[in-house]
């Protein structure tokens, strides 16, 4: 009937319905009750046709029930006093002689999500549990987890509990796994089913019999047994090794988030299985499905956070392939980045050279700045790479490779050299003000080394009456300052007309104050000057430390074989809602490392603001003792200072969370001996800094015979 | 696990049919997901997980349909795709084609699957020879099977019905290999691997045992004998009639086959394979004039296997006009829709080497936008002949009744599934403003 509007079709339907003579008709009334679930599917509201369709449940053809169930369970909620009516045929079903009939009611009764009928529904599902018929069990179990989905906090009979417990020992494998499904529901406020030795001994030997499905839920479940021993302990292990390097992906990775929390005190053992696990978890790289291959990545970057060198001699794996979604080449670079070592960085940066003209621009900027990543410890060959593409002269790429080089020199400031003669000309073909913006700063970083830096400044000044930007504007100025200080006979005119083009027409207040603010600078003559510009940004005997330490494993195995890994950057944690914290507690309060903090976003929040702790007296002690005693307690120390120099500086950071609010805050702080300690915290949280501060105050203890005592500054805590 | 509720949508988004299992999440929230699933797109951000306030869709592409699960938990995700794409498969079992208009012709049954494949977020019953039990499509067919339990629901054979009877007892063995090279620009192979499958056509009755043998390099070592060719086989993945145990200990297949058509294994084999057709190229491109193309290929198999349907195709601009083609042998076309030519031949016998030229116009304005650089693929399929020297050294039938069966064994090598091999060689490219076909290398 397409050529009816909806009203009028609902109409019609309802016409047919109620004529005796179509439901006298098995074959016609089927027919009717089949257009009102099409016209359902099709988006037409048929809520109205339920009362009819009540009636027509009441038939023995199976396939117009099934038909009439699936109406019912959808629109049931909006007619919780009409599906009273449907109840009554429902529970004649479930003593039909066909157990698929029985099944099928069960199934449609604990649907329908409706509270007001769990007193009509208990008596089926108890007698349904007793089924002789498998699949009937399967329904009856999950139906009482739904049931209990339905009241969230009522009192469950304690008898079908023990029921429940008892169908573990069920003979169909179905049964049992819903039973482990349905326990973990039902029991959800005292922390799920019971794992105990018996058990988890029937569950281990059982678990040949699942399906794929069954076997992970299974190995989901025991993460949470205690072996009673080391000789349990092992015999588990080598029960569970040939699913380890099962060929299905997600029982091996529930295999191997079992293997990683049973032995979280054994890291010999986890690392050997780690290796066993090599093999599976590069076939489930190559995956024929996309979205399996993305998981695989995803987890195996959170593996390689703990274990760097796990796939080094296998990196050609992780090649991209033309037809490769953008999403996965982009992971597929992150894990090369990681990946790199002396005999296959080569290969690496040959592989990533032929990405960074791919006709998908992301995907090209995501390989020029994963060489610009690989450039930190391998600068000269990657250097020649970024210059090279410099010469092929298309905006996009120039801009890409702008802007890593201007982060790359950063982090490395003796490949200045190779850089600033590379730069020539990039001006022209520069489009985008991210990339312009990073050309500014390296023409203000290194303008005594390019010669054309004048002209390719005055260019700017002159079109800035025509820029938007006010990132833009804010970075010419200081490269301009920068410039004229090195080179003041070329530059001083030119800063004159943007200084004042800057103070008299620009509209916008922060190019204005910056410009303000560097007029009167300059007033106080350039010594003044050179002291506040040409001081390096960050401290020079501060060396970043090379290559990041390892995590332990503890830190993200909770969340390995979730949907956590596969998301950029999950700044609200899953799961489900926190309790509040009990009144007067003390907030109980954890101290971890991830997500990790890289050296430049240190510098970058550390310029913000901070604040300020005096201290009594930091011990002096060797970079290396105090990196292992910080990173015992979860701190991580970032950087040092040489240690002769004075003051000598220690930063750091970590990250808090609260258990009672599982709010987390991250926290950086600079030590300087004998002096004070600095820090910095996001978002503001006292009484999880005054753990950090206890935690870091016993670890100093430690360290040292000299007792210190920190003066908390009453500014802070106030 | 745990979704939610499984939705699966047009292209446009539009919910073909849907299907709430949890209640947890609202059903409406599916609105959003297009407009996300275009925005991630726009910025290059796209990925398989979408998330909106604490609702996560996630999602597979099957020809002109999404297929979106939806979950508020931090659920495992590798499950849930494995889920999707099981889904496709038993649909695809139902319907030969899962796309649009198969599922609006078929909505009964899909609702019918949707039922039983899971119950509240929990995969139930996934094997689709189960479900066929099940699941009755048609009205009439209903009345015969519902009259009787399903045997299989009680049966400790999931996968396979008791009562099976055929007058002649045969069973069909494919051993079908599929090769990928990957070969760079200077024409040195990166890596190969060989993807193989062994299917199986049985028809026989009763419930017989089967027991299949083949030249394992395990087995021969674990029984000490060592003669003849024998292959080391990584990845194997069995279907679930394989008692693995036993595989595990002693390097037995043994297995009662389901009926009809199935998988019995696959497996992964990573050695050194040369490219079985070896291609070489030149690509001369005269901008504003003319493309000219020379194709070079070399079956570099054994001299006595011929290699079918074979088929070279060769990337050409897409604003490339008036093809004219010359071939030593078979026959070349031109695809414009999908800016290629593809040449054919029919057969093509192991050590010959064929050629073709074309010659393509280009208009005198140029395209400004950038091309991809596809490479060179080759398709084909030879008989009779593996690269891995796979054998099936027997098949052992064993039934209650005793009857006689027998086994035919077939083997088909094939270019790789996903893409094959590929050569370029450049030579005398004049303009060379616009790089032609660099990246050659892919899988």
């Amino acid at each position: 009937m397409p050529y009816l509007s909806g009203k009028e079709m609902v109409k019609e339907l309802r016409r047919a319905l109620s004529n005796p003579n179509i439901q006298s008709d098995r074959l016609r009334y089927r027919n009717t009750v089949l257009k009102v679930i099409r016209a359902m599917s099709q988006g037409v509201d048929v809520s109205d046709l339920f009362s009819e369709m009540v009636k027509a449940c009441a038939t023995v053809d199976v396939v117009q029930k099934k038909l009439v169930y699936v109406f019912l369970c959808c629109y049931a909620h909006l007619n919780p006093e009409l599906s009273l009516l449907v109840v009554n045929t429902l529970r004649k079903d479930c003593l039909d002689p066909n157990p698929m009939v029985r099944s099928l009611a069960l199934r449609s009764m604990t649907n329908l999500r409706l509270s007001s009928l769990v007193e009509y529904v208990e008596q089926p599902l108890t007698a349904g549990l007793r089924d002789r018929a498998a699949c009937v069990r399967r329904v009856a179990v999950l139906g009482w987890a739904k049931l209990h989905n339905l009241q969230p906090g009522s009192e469950i009979d304690g008898a079908v509990v023990n029921e429940l417990y008892s169908l573990l020992r069920d003979p169909d494998p179905v049964v049992m796994v819903n039973c482990l499904r349905a326990l973990e529901e039902v029991l959800k406020d005292e922390g799920g089913v019971v794992i105990n030795k018996p058990i988890t001994h029937h569950l281990l030997n059982r678990l040949k019999e699942c399906d794929t499905w069954g076997q992970s839920e299974v190995l989901r479940v025991l993460q949470r047994y205690q072996p009673q021993s080391e000789d349990e302990l092992f015999d588990i292990l080598s029960l569970l090794d040939s699913s380890l390097v099962s060929p299905h992906p997600p029982v091996m990775a529930a295999t191997l988030s079992l293997f990683l929390s049973l032995c979280s005190g054994l890291p010999a053992v986890s690392q050997a299985a780690l290796e066993r696990v090599r093999g599976p978890l590069l076939a489930a790289c190559g995956s024929g499905s996309r979205e399996m291959r993305f998981t695989a990545l995803c987890h195996i970057q959170l593996l390689l956070r703990s274990i760097p060198g796990l796939l080094g001699e296998h990196y050609k794996r992780f090649f991209c392939s033309y037809a490769e979604p953008a999403y996965i080449k982009r992971r597929k670079m992150q894990v090369l980045v990681e990946l790199v070592n002396d005999e296959n960085v080569i290969m690496i940066l040959d592989e990533l050279k032929g990405y960074c003209t791919d006709v998908n621009t992301d995907t090209a900027q995501a390989a020029i700045s994963a060489i610009g990543r690989i450039g930190r410890s391998y600068s000269d060959k990657c250097l020649e790479i970024l210059t090279g593409l410099l010469g092929l002269k298309q905006d996009q790429i120039t801009s890409a490779v702008v802007q890593t080089i201007r982060d790359l020199v950063w982090a490395c400031p003796q490949c200045s050299d190779a850089v600033s003669s590379a730069l020539e000309g990039c001006e022209e073909v520069l489009q985008d003000s991210q990339g312009r913006q990073a050309l500014l700063w390296l023409l203000g970083a290194y303008g005594e080394r390019i010669s054309s830096a004048p002209y390719t400044l005055e260019a700017f000044i002159d079109g800035v009456r025509s820029e938007t930007s006010m990132e833009l504007k804010m970075e010419l100025l200081t490269s301009t300052m920068r410039l004229f200080l090195c080179r003041p006979a070329e530059t001083q005119d030119m800063l004159g007309r943007l200084l004042h083009y800057c103070i008299e027409e620009e509209r916008d207040m922060c190019v204005r104050g910056q410009a303000l603010l560097y007029y009167r600078l300059l007033q106080r003559g350039i010594g003044e000057t050179r002291n506040v510009l040409q001081v390096r940004r960050s401290d020079p005997s501060i060396g970043v430390l090379i290559g990041r330490q390892a995590e332990p494993i503890s830190q993200w195995v909770s969340s390995f074989n979730t949907l956590e890994p596969l998301q950029h950057c999950s700044v609200e944690r899953l799961g489900g809602p926190a309790g509040l914290p009990a009144p007067g507690a003390e907030p109980s309060v954890t101290l971890s490392l991830s997500p990790p903090v890289t050296p430049e976003e240190f510098e970058c929040l550390w310029m913000q603001q901070r604040d300020t702790i005096r201290c009594g007296a930091v011990p002096h002690c060797s970079p290396q003792s105090l990196h292992a005693a910080m990173q015992l307690v979860n701190i991580q120390t970032l950087a040092f200072t040489p240690s002769h120099t004075l003051p000598w500086k220690v930063f750091l950071y970590t990250h808090t969370l609260r258990a009672d609010t599982s709010c987390s805050t991250l926290v950086l702080g600079e030590l300087l001996y004998e002096v004070k300690v600095t820090l910095w915290q996001q978002p503001h949280d006292v009484s999880s800094l005054r753990v950090f501060l206890s935690v870091l105050t016993t670890v100093l203890h430690t360290l040292s015979s000299e007792v210190t005592i920190f003066q908390v500054g009453p500014e802070l805590f106030a | 696990m745990s979704a939610s509720a499984i939705f699966v949508l047009d292209l446009k988004g539009k919910v073909l049919i849907c299907r709430n299992y949890k209640g947890d999440v609202d059903m409406a929230e599916i609105d959003h997901f297009m407009p996300l699933l275009m925005q991630h797109e726009e910025e290059g951000l796209l990925s398989p997980v979408l998330s909106h306030g604490n609702v996560h869709f996630m999602w597979i592409k099957h020809s002109n349909l999404y297929l979106v699960a939806t979950t508020n938990k931090n659920s495992n995700a590798s499950l849930v795709y494995s889920f999707l794409y099981k889904i496709v498969e038993v649909f695809t079992e139902y319907f030969k084609e899962l796309e649009e208009e198969s599922i609006q012709d078929n909505f009964v049954v899909v609702y019918e699957l949707l039922d039983e494949l899971m119950d509240f977020g929990f995969p139930q019953t996934t094997e689709s020879k189960i479900l066929q039990e099940y699941i009755t499509q048609e009205g009439a067919k209903l009345e015969v099977a519902k009259s009787k339990v399903p045997t299989t629901v009680t049966n400790a054979v999931s996968w396979r019905s008791e009562g099976i009877k055929y007058k002649k007892n045969e069973v069909f063995i494919d051993v079908i290999e599929s090769i990928n090279v990957l070969v760079n620009a200077n024409g040195s192979v990166m890596s190969s691997d060989i993807v193989g499958s062994i299917k199986l056509k049985t028809m026989l009755s009763g419930m017989p045992e089967l027991r299949l043998g083949l030249n394992d390099r395990v087995l021969f070592a674990l029984t000490g004998r060592d003669k003849g060719k024998t292959v080391v086989m990584e990845d194997v993945k069995f279907h679930q009639c394989v008692r693995l145990s036993r595989f595990e200990s002693d390097r037995t297949i043994s297995f009662i086959p389901p009926d009809g058509e199935s998988e019995l294994m696959s497996y992964r084999i990573n050695t050194h394979v040369k490219p079985l057709i070896w291609i070489e190229s030149v690509i001369e491109k005269f901008s504003h004039s003319r493309v000219e193309i020379m194709v070079k290929a070399k079956g570099q198999f054994k001299k006595q296997s011929v290699a079918n349907n074979v088929e070279v195709r060769v990337p050409v601009p897409s604003d490339a006009d008036s093809p004219k083609f010359k071939t030593s042998t078979g026959s070349a076309k031109y695809v414009p829709e999908k800016n290629m030519v593809v040449w054919t031949i029919k057969s093509f016998p192991g050590g010959k080497e064929f050629l073709m030229r074309a010659h393509f116009g280009l208009p005198s304005v140029e395209n400004d936008e950038a091309e991809g650089k596809p490479p060179i693929t080759v398709k084909f399929e030879i008989p009779y002949f593996t690269v891995s020297g796979i054998q099936v050294r027997y098949m052992k039938i064993i039934e209650k009744s005793g009857y006689q069966a027998l086994p035919w064994v077939r083997y088909i090598t094939q270019s790789g599934g996903r893409v094959a091999t590929l050569l370029i060689v450049f030579s005398n490219i004049r303009n060379s403003s616009l790089p032609i076909y660099i990246n050659c290398h892919t899988l």
